[in-house]
């Protein structure tokens, strides 16, 4: 990503700041569209939160060898 | 970027909004989980009434013969409110009270909608899922434990905000995601708090919020009724009840409701007297068809001698914002996926709370937190 230090420690929460928040409210607006693009809204985030809360670190894989 | 002392400051509003609402969230987050599925959870246990089926232009029945149906079961009490179910116009629920005025001593009548024969009474104090829904609700203390919850949801707004301010001295030298798992089971924990905290911050920041705004609903009600009602109805000033001998039909009442709101359905009725009535009126409020009116509600004032209406006032801004603010709270406007998600954000956030308990016990021993994670102030 970019080299400037605000983005680098924000860039991720803004983005998922940005997903929940469109989620939140397109469920509430409109509703065939606005329903699947709250569950990728609010989805997204949650699959971030599994991937780095339950991935091993670098150190430990390479602990295993 | 924050001085040292400002980090100091956030830090001591963190913990202590965290710590005082922390066993309080913990509780609403665990009640709120099977609250997410109430529907589902009632079916599975039946206790959700469900209407027989009948060819779909059977004609309804008059809802005044509704309304004697449900009375009959229990003489001695009146009708506070009439509502359609949401998702089965095919079903009326009739709540019946000793008093006009908000209690907890009622029975809530289904009613076939077409033939107006009683079809079940839902149990409404008692069950697994009555116990969840008055602690996540009112501790069981009526208003004061809603006002307390929501304080207790004022300071968990509180902690959010400071929690992203210290979110950045705290992640200053790691990447995004990074969990240091080789260092120690504190240094572990700090990690995922700050991440899954950063990821549910949207979420959470809203659910928290909407559900303050929610323990004030007793209150906007009444001033609703103070501010708008009594201007509205000076002509009643000082009259009394009207007495139930002296009333005119519910059925004529109701059409003259939707003749005056065309195109909009019922959501519920509030007999004179009651919280969201005059005394001398039955009020209908009627909800739009779009996916946002739906959430909506139009009261139309029926006079509830004549039958006729006397006024449709709009919602005030603080009432609209209560409803808009439901659905954002309760998670049931986007199907099953949704209400699925609503529950995973949920377990992350009980795991935030958990872990910064964990991290608040674990405090000093032998550095002190921010010694061992290498915070960087300025």
């Amino acid at each position: 990503m970019s080299n400037s230090p605000f983005l680098r420690l924000w860039a991720w929460p803004l983005l998922m700041a940005l997903l929940s928040a469109s989620g939140l409210i397109s469920a509430l607006v409109s509703d065939a569209l606005g329903d699947a693009w709250s569950w990728f809204g609010l989805g997204l985030p949650v699959l971030v939160m599994a991937y780095f809360g339950l991935r091993r670190s670098a150190s430990n894989r390479v602990a295993d060898l | 970027m924050l001085s040292q002392k400002s980090l100091k400051t956030w830090s001591w509003l963190h913990k202590w909004s965290s710590l005082v609402s922390t066993v309080f969230m913990l509780l609403l987050c665990l009640t709120g989980l099977p609250l997410i599925f109430h529907h589902e959870i009632g079916h599975l246990l039946g206790t959700e009434i469900e209407a027989a089926e009948m060819p779909a232009d059977t004609p309804r029945a008059s809802l005044d013969q509704v309304l004697a149906s449900a009375r009959a079961l229990y003489p001695e009490r009146m009708v506070q409110f009439a509502s359609k179910d949401e998702d089965d116009d095919r079903l009326w629920f009739v709540t019946l009270t000793h008093t006009p005025e908000p209690t907890d001593d009622f029975r809530s009548i289904a009613v076939d909608a077409r033939t107006g024969a009683v079809v079940g009474q839902p149990p409404t104090d008692e069950g697994f899922m009555y116990v969840m829904f008055r602690l996540h609700v009112d501790l069981f203390a009526g208003l004061p434990g809603k006002l307390f919850l929501g304080l207790m949801g004022l300071l968990l707004l509180l902690a959010i905000v400071s929690g992203v301010v210290l979110y950045a001295p705290f992640m200053r030298k790691l990447v995004f995601g990074e969990v240091r798992r080789e260092k120690s089971p504190r240094i572990k924990w700090l990690d995922l708090h700050n991440l899954l905290g950063i990821v549910t911050l949207v979420w959470a920041f809203v659910v928290g919020g909407t559900g303050m705004i929610n323990t004030w609903a007793d209150l906007m009600i009444k001033y609703w009724q103070y501010d708008q009602l009594n201007t509205l109805l000076a002509q009643y000033k000082d009259q009394p009840v009207v007495a139930e001998a002296q009333r005119g039909s519910l059925q004529t009442s109701l059409e003259a409701a939707q003749a005056h709101a065309p195109g909009m359905k019922l959501s519920f009725i509030a007999f004179p007297g009651t919280s969201f009535s005059s005394p001398h009126h039955n009020t209908f409020f009627l909800r739009g068809n779009e996916p946002l009116t739906s959430r909506l509600l139009q009261p139309v004032l029926v006079d509830a001698q004549s039958a006729a209406v006397t006024a449709s006032p709009k919602l005030p801004w603080y009432l609209t914002a209560l409803l808009v603010s439901q659905p954002l709270h309760f998670g049931d406007y986007g199907g099953m996926p949704m209400k699925i998600i609503w529950a995973l954000l949920d377990i992350a956030t009980i795991i935030v709370l958990g872990s910064g308990l964990y991290l608040w016990l674990k405090r000093r021993q032998p550095r002190t937190l921010t010694e061992e994670a290498g915070v960087v102030a300025a």
